[in-house]
């Protein structure tokens, strides 16, 4: 197993890193670019914690091997700012907020998913599934998540 | 499978040979030639068997890197989707939606925005997961599977494409390019019913049916089950029972409880045989009455 140099973007600016081919992307992101918003909790895809964003779409970047974005643009929590995190400033979303950039990743693509479309409270909490939360009970996480939305819609029209 | 590692899911503790062939020939060719080598799709099964100890590749293959695999195309009659389309793709794609309704329903509801997001389709059949949603569903639409290799291309049905738990017919150098899925028609309905822990998860057992009605009788049924043996089945029985019959609550009820003649479940770690064998019937008899109420 060799070494090999990627190219790509991070929250819009290129990079260069030199890896192995059996490194994953949540540790190129954390230990060789130092974005270490992006956090580390189950491993194998239940918790949403690594979530990012690739070529806008979310993936699980504990389960992204590193080689595999070469090319692409990678979006993470230090390259995010919309209302779903106002939202959770004001709706006290945060507690540990070990999970919060995983959350916040997720609502970034919100508005793409849903389009025109309103979402119901149950429409949130299946769109965050993925996504496990030990402190809030999740409460004011979903309420932002319909907060945010409902001012996607309102500034749409 | 014997978990070997259980602590460290933080890095893959193997090393391997990383490749990303741009045309079907070359990964057909890495995979035939270089030991060892795996097909490396979405990740979420491959990446996490390794992390749990349970596969030591010697190389892995990106099929994501592959042109032209990742579509969704109106094939006259049918429709096709490419081996690399995503389950996001297919709950976003207005082809889905309009003529494969059944399928419309599964990549909807189907695990998490995360997961569905990464999970291919060719990845999620080849894996061969006895419990897959998408398969369940495929296999009551009688979709067929297109495999390229060193020999080109060959088409089986899915019923013939899987062999046992984790076992497909595919050689050793081929990989699942594509599948093809026979549009919805008119007096047709679908039903599609899981059971699980919370909404996210893996089901405990899985029904999907496909109905034709013509005259108030039953003149095509397809009743495809997941999680309850060792791959996704149809369940001969129930179908057999309903063909030619009317479509009442009574012949409904009756065939519903000759599913158990055609499972084989296990205790595993989600749910038991005999809750399987309980459960199982009740969801057969709940997509059948859902598709018969959507014929028109």
């Amino acid at each position: 197993m060799g070494e090999r140099t990627i190219r790509f973007r991070v929250n819009g600016r290129p990079v260069e890193v030199t890896i192995s081919d059996n490194m994953l992307l949540l540790n190129v992101l954390r230990n060789k670019l130092g974005l270490t918003g992006t956090k580390y909790a189950c491993g194998i895809g239940e918790c949403g914690a690594c979530t990012v964003l690739i070529d806008g779409e979310p993936a699980l970047s504990c389960l992204v091997l590193a080689a595999d974005v070469d090319g692409k643009e990678v979006t993470t929590i230090e390259g995010i700012e919309n209302g779903f995190q106002e939202e959770m400033v004001r709706n006290s979303g945060v507690q540990c907020g070990y999970c919060t950039p995983g959350f916040v990743v997720l609502s970034e693509f919100m508005p793409k998913y849903f389009g025109d479309r309103d979402p119901t409270e149950d429409d949130v909490r299946k769109y965050f599934a993925g996504n496990v939360c030990r402190c809030t009970g999740y409460l004011p996480i979903v309420k932002s998540g319909l907060n945010f939305m409902k001012k996607i819609r309102s500034s749409r029209k | 499978m014997k978990l070997t590692n259980y602590t460290n899911t933080r890095v893959l503790p193997v090393e391997f040979d990383y490749y990303a062939p741009k045309t079907l020939d070359e990964a057909v060719k890495i995979l035939t030639s270089v030991d060892n080598a795996y097909p490396l799709a979405g990740g979420l099964d491959l990446l996490v068997f390794i992390k749990l100890g349970f596969l030591r590749p010697r190389a892995l293959v990106n099929v994501k890197s592959i042109q032209g695999l990742r579509y969704i195309s109106d094939d006259g009659d049918s429709v096709k989707i490419g081996s690399t389309t995503t389950v996001l793709d297919l709950e976003r794609s207005e082809l889905v939606r309009r003529h494969l309704p059944l399928l419309y329903r599964v990549s909807r509801d189907f695990s998490s925005m995360q997961v569905r997001s990464m999970t291919t389709v060719g990845g999620n059949l080849a894996s061969a997961s006895p419990a897959s949603d998408l398969a369940t569903a495929l296999l009551a639409l009688d979709a067929r599977i297109g495999i390229y290799g060193p020999s080109g291309y060959r088409e089986v049905p899915i019923d013939s494409f899987y062999l046992g738990p984790r076992k497909t017919v595919l050689a050793r150098g081929e990989l699942l390019a594509y599948v093809k899925v026979r549009k919805s028609a008119a007096g047709e309905g679908f039903g599609y019913q899981r059971i699980a822990r919370i909404y996210e998860d893996i089901a405990k057992v899985i029904v999907a049916a496909r109905v034709r009605i013509e005259d108030g009788k039953f003149s095509e049924v397809a009743i495809s089950l997941g999680s309850v043996a060792p791959r996704v089945i149809r369940s001969r029985s129930v179908e057999q029972a309903l063909l030619g019959r009317p479509a009442s609550q009574s012949v409904i009820d009756e065939a519903s409880r000759l599913t158990v003649n055609d499972i084989s479940p296990i205790d595993d770690m989600r749910s038991t045989a005999e809750y399987r064998r309980d459960v199982a019937p009740v969801l057969v008899r709940r997509a059948i009455l859902e598709a018969v109420s959507e014929v028109v």
